[in-house]
């Protein structure tokens, strides 16, 4: 320690790996480096014991058991992660299930009223989702009413919506396009059979958001927004514009989660959606992020998203009725914070 | 709303809707209530508004006409059915049918957000604006006992309407009677549809919405009928999510390769068995059958992918008791104690979807 | 500012404000050289933070004028003042405990790490991870890694760095608030060296605290507020620490004593 603070800067840096040389210091470094670490654990271990318990061999290991459990993870997991940006930031979006019914309900519900082209369809959606995360926003930082009741309010409000607009009757497309294969088209043979490319599309958007998340100023922007929000506008940080951006970033996931099921299914019923909004919180606070905002992690919520799938499947693969379902993610939400916590304590790091 | 349906006499479909609601009755008769049901079908057909080709008809037309006359009787609909649910959307459209008919006003409370205690702030609202009569859905039988008797006791009639108080007669609320579906029959009736189709060795039942007493009950008539002929069956609790529970039932289809029936207690579930099956390339080597009525069932039956669904007719919950306050206020006709008024179970298959489908389209299924 | 290189830095001349009825400044005169640090002192309610806030161009004066090297200036907004060279570390550090040291080093302004084309910019790690480490150096504290968070850094560790992020852009002057009140001895120190630092850089340093012990071993002048107005001005070495003590305590018949004041 003494050598290092006299020495040049270059040669510290160069000599950091070797003071991580015990493995303890370095597994510990791995353990406690990243909020994302514990999911990641998590998840690993959780593949291994359903693997293991699911009866019947090789069920939760094969193609459909893996191909079902990523289509569920990716279109969780996009919400969930743009989710968590916005609760690092320090706020809350419950409205998404709502906007993602709404959203995904437009498109055919504009192609069957209005005989509009689905390409159209598509972007007037796109332009409705945009302009919910915006009034979601906009009340937000106008009013200054905590996000949880603003959105919790939209939630009902865009519900009903929906409700009303389609009398309770689910909407079809009965059309072949090629917006639908980009989103949800399924492989259809070879050695990925029956894998969706929405997991492309969860793929993509992890990356993207984990690269805004680290290495621009707006992610810097976003950790301190939620972090201190004083801090953060003494410092400069435009904190208003950057909740309003990702309640419009919410949104707009939502509105992709949805489309991906309204190219799969053809059909959007009025209750899509419904529930979604505590699924992305909870895959996102089992994924590290912490529920006061300021501290998260885009890939952990990934992780959350799969864990909450894995249960779903291997529950199901198990022969265990997913009455328990509820159970194992209720004990798994506890068990992460609890995890993250003493994980966190010896070094909270972002 | 019935103006809307130029090609169809709303009279005409609603005698229609009448006259399946007779059958019903009858069938309720075999199933054997006691002596005292078996008075009713008499009663009941010399009751009904143009039901039957006889003399009666003109007499009881003549009765309606004077009840609209000098009617301005007010009905209070107390109901946990939602505005914008499909199937409380046809519930309205038979009390507003109805409302023409008799001359009636129905004032319609709906509980918007399920919850005993705003149910009931809902049903003491009702009451205390002394209507000539309330039909309600007995959300919760003993958080509405008391409301309830103490209106009955004040002299306003009471139909229970869509979910029945499920004790004993002696105990049960004393309303006129119950107008609404048989959930745990639904189950049954499907189960023996699909045994027509060919024997059932391992099937399974699909709730969408765990603990909710009606599916549940779907899902029991089902079992219990299909276990009298040595069947296997399963329930397969889902997710909401299409996503999920398409994959949920996927992975179950894959753990339990041998099952040959599947029943989704609701549109959904079914619906997205059907997809279930066709990515795993098992179209049409299981059985499906779903609850309740959307046009898309109605196709897949037609295409020949799902057997059957169940109709509750709900259009003649909201018609019937406006019907049969007015007949009971003007001239105390009542059914005999414990005959309750079944409107469904109606099954729904190949042979009559198209028929059906005519009926969905005019907004009275 | 080569041109007026030979006049003071800041010429504080008569700043009074009121809010409503309550005189928060009756009349505060101070005048703060180049390279230097000036001990602000005054028990609570002495007026110190509006005279702060005043600098930082959070509102304007009532009366009086501030001359910023031999130009009268008003600042209309903070904006103003950061532009002119001000900056400010507040007590409550506008620090984000749980960022990495570095993230927090470069809030709004993380032009300074960036690369990239046009909108197209990212934070270069490893230029980050230098700069940050430069400015920690820079006033004298060496840090184990930029990627910790500031929740685990003791309190001393914690306002160095924020010493060394206002310090880092160059400014002229640095406003410190109360730097050292929630501090033990030795990480007070520690601070106290990273202000000299910054002075070894060439920046004016306004040291406000309520605690001559504190301010006393680096301060090179010694203002004495107390009700609102400027009591005393004086170099370091013609009043003991003690004496100082009680000026603050006992107010302006003391200083009259002193021979301060004699002149209004």
């Amino acid at each position: 320690m003494a050598l290092d603070e006299q020495a040049p800067l270059a040669e510290r840096e160069a000599a950091r790996p070797a003071r991580g040389g015990r493995w303890w210091t370095a597994t510990r470094g791995l353990l406690t480096g990243r909020p994302e670490t514990g999911a990641l654990f998590g998840a690993a271990v959780m593949f291994v014991i359903f693997a293991f318990i699911a009866p019947s061999s090789d069920t939760f290991t094969s193609r459909i058991a893996l191909s079902g459990l990523l289509s569920i993870t990716a279109e969780l997991g996009i919400v969930a992660m743009a989710v968590t940006l916005l609760m690092i930031a320090g706020h809350f979006d419950l409205s998404v299930g709502s906007v993602l019914g709404f959203s995904s309900f437009i498109v055919p519900y504009l192609m069957l009223e209005y005989g509009y082209s689905i390409w159209v369809a598509a972007l007037i959606a796109v332009g409705v989702a945009i302009s919910i995360g915006l009034i979601n926003g906009m009340l937000v930082v106008t009013t200054r009413i905590p996000s949880f009741i603003v959105t919790l309010g939209t939630l009902l409000i865009w519900r009903g919506v929906l409700l009303g607009i389609s009398g309770g009757e689910p909407a079809h497309v009965e059309q072949e396009s090629i917006l639908f294969k980009i989103f949800s088209y399924r492989i259809e043979s070879g050695p990925f059979r029956g894998y969706q490319v929405s997991v492309l599309w969860f793929i993509g958007v992890m990356v993207v958001l984990t690269f805004v998340l680290l290495r621009t100023r707006f992610g810097n922007w976003i950790f301190a927004s939620g972090g201190n929000e004083r801090s953060a506008r003494s410092m400069g940080v435009p904190a208003d514009r950057v909740w309003l951006v990702l309640f419009v970033l919410t949104a707009i996931a939502a509105f992709l989660s949805g489309l991906i099921q309204v190219g799969r299914f053809n059909v959007v019923e009025a209750t899509r959606g419904q529930g979604y909004e505590l699924q992305a919180i909870a895959a996102a606070v089992i994924g590290g992020a912490r529920l006061n905002g300021g501290y998260g992690s885009v890939v952990g919520a990934g992780l959350g998203a799969l864990m909450i799938a894995m249960i779903q499947q291997g529950l199901v693969l198990s022969g265990i009725a997913s009455y328990w379902l509820q159970v194992a993610v209720g004990a798994l939400i506890i068990g992460a914070v609890i995890v993250n916590q003493v994980l966190g304590r010896s070094r909270p790091q972002i | 709303m019935s103006e809307n349906h130029e090609p169809q006499d709303p009279d005409a479909a609603i005698e229609a809707a009448l006259e399946r609601a007779v059958s019903r009755r009858t069938l309720l008769r075999g199933a054997a209530l006691g002596s005292a049901a078996l008075a009713t079908p008499a009663l009941l057909a010399g009751c009904d508004v143009g039901g039957d080709d006889n003399g009666n008809k003109e007499a009881a037309n003549t009765a309606a006409q004077a009840g609209t006359a000098k009617s301005g009787l007010t009905f209070y609909s107390v109901t946990h059915g939602e505005s914008g649910n499909v199937f409380w959307a046809i519930y309205r459209n038979g009390i507003r049918d109805a409302e023409k008919k008799y001359g009636a006003t129905v004032k319609d409370l709906p509980l918007e957000n399920f919850a005993v205690g705003a149910y009931v702030d809902l049903l003491n609202q009702a009451i205390a604006a002394k209507p000539d009569g309330i039909y309600a859905t007995i959300l919760d039988q003993n958080a509405v006992d008391k409301p309830l008797r103490d209106a009955i006791a004040s002299g306003i009639p009471v139909i229970a309407v869509n979910v029945p108080d499920t004790r004993p007669l002696a105990q049960r609320i004393p309303y006129m009677f119950y107008v609404g579906g048989d959930e745990e029959g639904g189950g049954r009736l499907t189960a023996q549809r699909q045994l027509k189709e060919g024997a059932v060795k391992h099937a399974v039942c699909i709730i969408h919405e765990p603990g909710h007493t009606g599916l549940e009950a779907r899902c029991r008539g089902y079992t219990a009928e299909l276990r009298k002929g040595g069947a296997k069956v399963d329930k397969l609790p889902s997710s909401k999510d299409a996503t999920q529970a398409t994959e949920q039932i996927k992975g179950f289809l894959q753990k339990n390769t041998d099952i040959d029936a599947i029943f989704g207690v609701g549109p959904q579930p079914a619906t997205f068995a059907l997809t279930a099956l066709d990515e795993l390339g098992k179209k049409g080597q299981v059985k499906v059958s779903a609850y309740d009525m959307t046009e898309d069932l109605l196709t897949e039956i037609n295409g020949g992918n799902l057997v059957s669904t169940i109709d509750q007719q709900q259009y003649l919950q909201g018609y019937e008791p406006v019907h049969w306050l007015t007949l009971n206020i003007q001239h105390g006709f009542v059914l005999a104690p414990g005959v309750d008024m079944l409107t469904g179970p109606a099954l729904v298959d190949k042979s009559n979807a198209d028929k059906v489908a005519e009926g969905v389209k005019a907004g009275f299924r | 500012m080569s041109t007026n290189g030979d006049r003071p830095l800041v010429e504080a001349k008569g700043i009074a404000k009121n809010f409503g009825r309550i005189e928060a400044l009756r009349k505060v005169d101070f005048t703060l050289g180049r390279a230097e640090v000036l001990g602000l002192l005054g028990d609570n309610g002495a007026g110190k933070s509006t005279l702060i806030k005043i600098l930082t161009g959070l509102f304007p004066p009532d009366k009086g004028e501030i001359q910023w090297e031999g130009e009268t200036v008003h600042f209309h907004s903070p904006r103003d003042a950061y532009e002119k060279g001000v900056a400010t570390v507040y007590q409550d550090l506008a620090i984000v405990d749980l960022m990495a040291i570095y993230r927090n080093v470069f809030l709004g302004r993380e032009e300074a790490i960036t690369k990239g084309l046009g909108p197209f910019r990212w934070i270069d790690r490893k230029k980050a991870h230098e700069q940050a480490r430069k400015a920690i150096s820079d006033i004298g504290i060496d840090i184990r890694d930029p990627e910790e968070a500031l929740a685990r850094m003791s309190g001393g560790e914690r306002q160095s760095i924020a010493i060394a992020r206002a310090a880092y852009f160059n400014p002229k002057l640095l406003i410190l608030d109360e730097p050292t009140s929630a501090l033990s001895l030795r990480q007070t120190e520690r601070v106290l060296k990273s202000v000299d630092e910054a002075r070894n850089k060439g920046i004016s340093i306004i040291f406000i605290t309520h605690n001559v012990y504190h301010v006393y071993p680096i301060a090179d002048r010694f203002v004495i507020l107390s009700h609102g107005e400027s009591i005393a001005e004086f170099p370091k070495g013609k009043h003991s620490r003690d004496e100082v003590a009680e000026l603050i305590v006992t107010g302006k018949e003391h200083a009259r004593k002193l021979g301060y004041g004699t002149e209004s």
